[in-house]
């Protein structure tokens, strides 16, 4: 979003205000911006804006779980979540809703900052599902962190 | 022979504050054509420091009219 004065007297200075939603973006972000002016010589101007969005909390490889194999010998999956903050993150409640087709176990790598949460196959028997882990945190600003689990069960 | 030079006289003294209005109007467009705006930013790029998702981002860039008559900014576009 943009906000400018339409017109700057001779000699006089003027304001071109952008605003980035950082909700949209995420990691390192380049914009570029034109303004477009009666100048003559310089009808339009670029001008570029840098940054970078962390998240709150991040999920390494990614906010989703994989669990594909063969009955019974499905292999376990899974993540790191980091928290980007000074202040330590409590992981207050894990929930999902594939009730008897995966078990989940929670370990503290570096305590607040790190955790490994690992996810394995427990349905005993060949098909497909799909669900989600919900991570409730005590970070106000992201209380909860949804999991996507799609499981691929072979009969052989 | 005569009439005809002070005939020539006298178109002569009709059409010459004519030519001086005319140039001198001619002189004055001139000199007005050379009045334009001109643009100026500096610095042309911003580096935020990083922030995390959901906090505001704003920087105002200030632009400074060089030129001597009103510039105006018709657009702002952004990607």
């Amino acid at each position: 979003m943009a906000r400018y004065d339409r017109v700057i007297p001779p000699g006089g200075r003027g304001k071109v205000t952008f605003s980035i939603d950082t909700g949209t973006v995420r990691g390192e972000f380049e914009k570029k911006a034109a303004i477009w002016s009666d100048d003559p010589e310089n009808g339009v101007l670029t001008l570029i804006l840098k940054g970078q969005v962390k998240p709150h909390i991040l999920i390494e490889p990614g906010g989703y779980v994989s669990l594909w194999g063969v009955k019974g010998r499905v292999p376990q999956e899974s993540l790191t979540i980091i928290n980007n903050h000074k202040e330590p993150l409590k992981i207050t409640g894990i929930d999902h809703d594939l009730e008897g087709k995966i078990r989940w176990r929670l370990e503290e790598i570096i305590p607040g900052y790190r955790y490994r949460l690992k996810v394995e196959d427990i349905s005993g028997r060949a098909g497909e599902y799909a669900g989600h882990l919900i991570v409730r945190t005590d970070n106000p600003r992201k209380p909860r962190l949804v999991i996507i689990v799609n499981g691929t069960v072979n009969p052989y | 022979m005569l009439p005809n030079f002070q005939r020539t006289c006298r178109l002569s003294a009709l059409l010459l504050p004519v030519l001086i209005l005319l140039a001198g109007g001619m002189v004055a467009q001139g000199a007005q054509g050379d009045k334009r705006p001109v643009i100026e930013v500096r610095p042309k790029s911003h580096t935020f420091p990083p922030v995390f998702e959901g906090e505001a981002l704003s920087y105002a860039f200030t632009v400074l009219n060089k030129g001597e008559t009103d510039l105006h900014i018709k657009k702002v576009t952004h990607a």
